[in-house]
């Protein structure tokens, strides 16, 4: 994550992390908590279920789709895994937002080019 | 297929993992479906032989991501592998399949099973789908890390079960046949367990991968398309249409066919029987109510090859997605969608599809509202109905009045039930709101042999519905509808003087306000055993007899001259919500695990069928 060189994202420090539900779609983030929301508030269960179906601290996540009705729920990336999750589940998730790389230069990334990463 | 000397071997799994297909592999049509007693989770067990002449028997346990249940499918699972099931045996070894793609996440699950001590073979599934991904394992690292034995396969090519075969005895070498073994003991972990396996599969994974894949690019180009905002929607409608179409036009020749053959047997039977009661049990009581049954198997083939495929290929959980939100509005969630989906064939399976609900409620409310979906049983008495009274007046080119009709008679259901969900949902199935957290597949083509054993596993389950409980029924109607006969100078239609008449004419009060005559009261009797009925139970009524063509035909005829239009539409409206065939409730009974639901369930479909028909009636009474 340092290797982006931007200062906001050298310092995991809590006030940048984002809630999962608040991410912007296609913009590439590291999950750094997984059972905490923006707030404070845990949540045990949702936690268990969340490391269960693949959601772990250090994994690179996204927000790929978002539902045609009423924006929830969305689909989320992590590694490869595709997730569907409604936002008052992904809420529970905060990540760290990633800079927008260099190579991926349009607005319009093209569809499943973008590994970790090296 | 005894069980004395067979191995026992539970086959576990992560959802989406292969599982099933591996089943299918092993076991071939040597597999059965039951239920465990108590609980009402399928289960499907098979029958193998090992390379060295070991007799195994196999149990295809329903997909979990933990020993930790959420659902009453992952409860079962627990429960066999910690010897906690009724009427199941602790397993002697486990075989858990493994999805190469996805190591990080199955090999959790696999040492969370290691912690039971039972001997263990993983099978590192989808092997075909990793390499032609880029990602590659050194099988032999991952065995070794894990202390298991590991196989590669390819379930749906049916590639790598050699090697399993040959490699399952030397695991189950230590294993006695079937001896008495200790019950496992198993402490449920708490977000840090979960965490500290959580770490250790990854640093396994990390291990034995020995190059990272590339994204699935197809899996992703496809998801952009079907979870487009605007085409994602559109192409599920278009499914969803494609589907109906096709139950309705392509089930046509096989329904005649069927049709034919019962003709022909009814023939045969009046020809070689001596005229008399037996006869006419079996020409006009068993061979006809059978046959109007039989007659929507191709409907339910159809409908089920869909739902099959829309499964296999990973397409099913996208709708689900897309559904979620409609869904939410209800208080229900996007794995609704499935059952509800099925239960357009019949309420049946989608009652049972439910168990992949992973809150009690949500699936309590799902099994509910899964009788209003308008099933294909339901078709014959719209059909007859609409062909008597709704006049095919085109609307717009290519839709007449009676498709129209028939498309809202749909609707109303659908909407009716979403109605439905929403009262339950704030009233007896009260709760907050549960999460929705599914993983959604990589595509796959869909394996035509898995496909056909699943149709051919329906197709059982229907038939032996008919074979049993619509036969009976069809009995009991005969014989109330038979005795006693007429007086000799009977003036009216037989079945007057007999107790269904009687029974008939006692009900006619309750239906009197509703436009109903005593002839549809007593056809409404065995439309309960099954609705399809109905339309047998019409002719009997109208002292009509013939095939079920023939039936129709001049019901349509006679309908008109003794109904009244309201008394029609009441008809119709009725059939709507029309209180549940026996088999529905004794489904709904078997998966709820008490009487109370059924009751509850036919308590108010009867009450809106009542009510429905009353409003239609008198208000069609004072419009036309």
């Amino acid at each position: 994550m340092q290797s982006s060189g931007n200062p906001a994202s050298g310092n995991p420090a809590s006030e940048t992390l984002v809630s999962l539900a608040a991410l912007e779609r296609r913009r590439r983030a590291v999950v750094r908590a997984v059972g905490r929301a923006a707030d404070g508030t845990t949540n045990g269960i949702i936690e268990r279920r969340l490391l269960e179906i693949g959601f772990e601290e250090g994994r690179e996540t996204e927000v790929r789709h978002v539902s045609p009705i009423g924006d929830d729920p969305i689909a989320v990336r992590i590694d490869q895994l595709s997730i569907a999750i409604r936002r008052s589940e992904a809420a529970f998730v905060l990540v760290e937002v990633l800079a927008p790389s260099a190579s991926s230069g349009g607005s319009v990334a093209p569809d499943g080019t973008t590994g970790p990463a090296r | 297929m005894s069980t004395s000397a067979a191995v026992r071997l539970a086959l576990v799994g992560v959802p989406n993992c292969g599982k099933s297909a591996l089943f299918n592999a092993l076991t071939g049509s040597r597999q059965k479906t039951g239920n465990y007693p108590g609980v009402t989770v399928e289960r499907r067990w098979g029958h193998f032989i090992t390379r060295d002449g070991r007799h195994i028997d196999v149990v295809d346990l329903p997909g979990t991501y933990s020993l930790d249940p959420v659902s009453p499918d992952q409860q079962v699972t627990r429960d066999v592998l910690l010897g906690q099931q009724t009427g199941e045996h602790v397993p002697d070894a486990i075989l858990c399949v493994v999805d190469a793609t996805n190591l990080r996440v199955h090999l959790r699950f696999v040492l969370q099973l290691k912690q039971l001590n039972r001997p263990i073979v993983v099978a590192l599934n989808m092997m075909d789908l990793a390499r032609r991904h880029g990602i590659e394992i050194n099988v032999q690292r991952l065995s070794r890390e894990l202390g298991l034995t590991v196989v590669p396969t390819v379930a749906v090519r049916r590639s790598g079960l050699a090697e399993l075969l040959e490699r399952l005895p030397e695991e189950l070498g230590a294993v006695s046949c079937g001896a008495a073994v200790d019950a496992p003991a198993y402490q449920p972990p708490c977000a840090e367990d979960v965490r500290a396996l959580q770490h250790e599969a990854r640093r396994i994974a990390n291990a034995a991968v020995v190059r990272e894949g590339v994204a699935f690019r197809a899996t992703r180009l496809i998801d952009g398309v079907v979870l487009h905002r605007v085409a994602g929607p559109l192409i599920l409608l278009a499914l969803l249409f494609l589907m109906f179409q096709a139950v309705f036009a392509w089930a046509e020749t096989p329904m005649d066919w069927i049709d034919g053959a019962v003709i022909w047997l009814q023939g045969a039977a009046a020809a070689t029987l001596p005229e008399g009661w037996l006869a006419s049990l079996i020409a006009d009581g068993v061979l006809a109510g059978v046959g109007s049954v039989i007659i929507f198997l191709p409907q339910i083939l159809i409908l089920f090859a869909f739902v099959l495929i829309l499964e296999q290929s990973g397409y099913m959980a996208r709708a689900a997605f897309l559904m979620d939100r409609l869904m939410a509005g209800v208080g229900l969630n996007g794995r609704a969608f499935i059952p509800l989906l099925s239960s357009f064939a019949c309420a049946i399976p989608g009652i049972m599809a439910a168990r992949a609900i992973d809150t009690p409620r949500d699936r309590l409310t799902t099994i509910l509202i899964a009788p209003l979906m308008t099933c294909s049983a339901r078709l014959p008495v719209y059909t007859l109905i609409i062909a008597a009274f709704i006049p095919n007046t085109p609307i717009l080119p290519g839709v007449g009045l009676q498709g129209l009709v028939m498309f809202g008679l749909y609707l109303i259901g659908i909407v009716s039930a979403l109605i439905v969900a929403a009262v339950l949902k704030m009233t007896v199935t009260k709760g907050l709101p549960q999460p929705f957290l599914m993983e959604l597949p990589k595509y796959q083509l869909p394996v035509l042999r898995d496909i056909m054993l699943g149709l051919y596993d329906r197709a059982r389950i229907f038939l032996r519905r008919a074979g049993t409980i619509i036969l009976i029924s069809m009995i009991v109607l005969w014989t109330l509808a038979s005795f006693p006969p007429p007086p000799a100078d009977a003036t009216e239609a037989a079945i007057r003087y007999s107790f269904a008449g009687t029974i008939g004419r006692g009900l006619q009060y309750v239906f009197a306000p509703i436009g109903f005559t005593w002839e549809i009261a007593i056809a409404l009797i065995p439309g309960l055993a099954a609705r399809e009925v109905a339309v047998a139970a019409l002719g009997t009524v109208y002292a009509l007899s013939g095939s079920e063509d023939a039936i129709t035909e001049s019901l349509v005829a006679t309908l008109q001259g003794a109904w009244s239009l309201p008394t029609a539409l009441a008809f119709l409206a009725w059939y709507v919500f029309a209180p549940q065939c026996l088999s529905t409730l004794a489904v709904a009974r078997r998966e709820t695990n008490s009487w109370r639901w059924p009751l509850f369930m036919f308590g108010y479909l009867f009450v809106l069928a009542y009510v429905a028909a009353g409003v239609t009636y008198w208000s069609a009474r004072a419009l036309l």
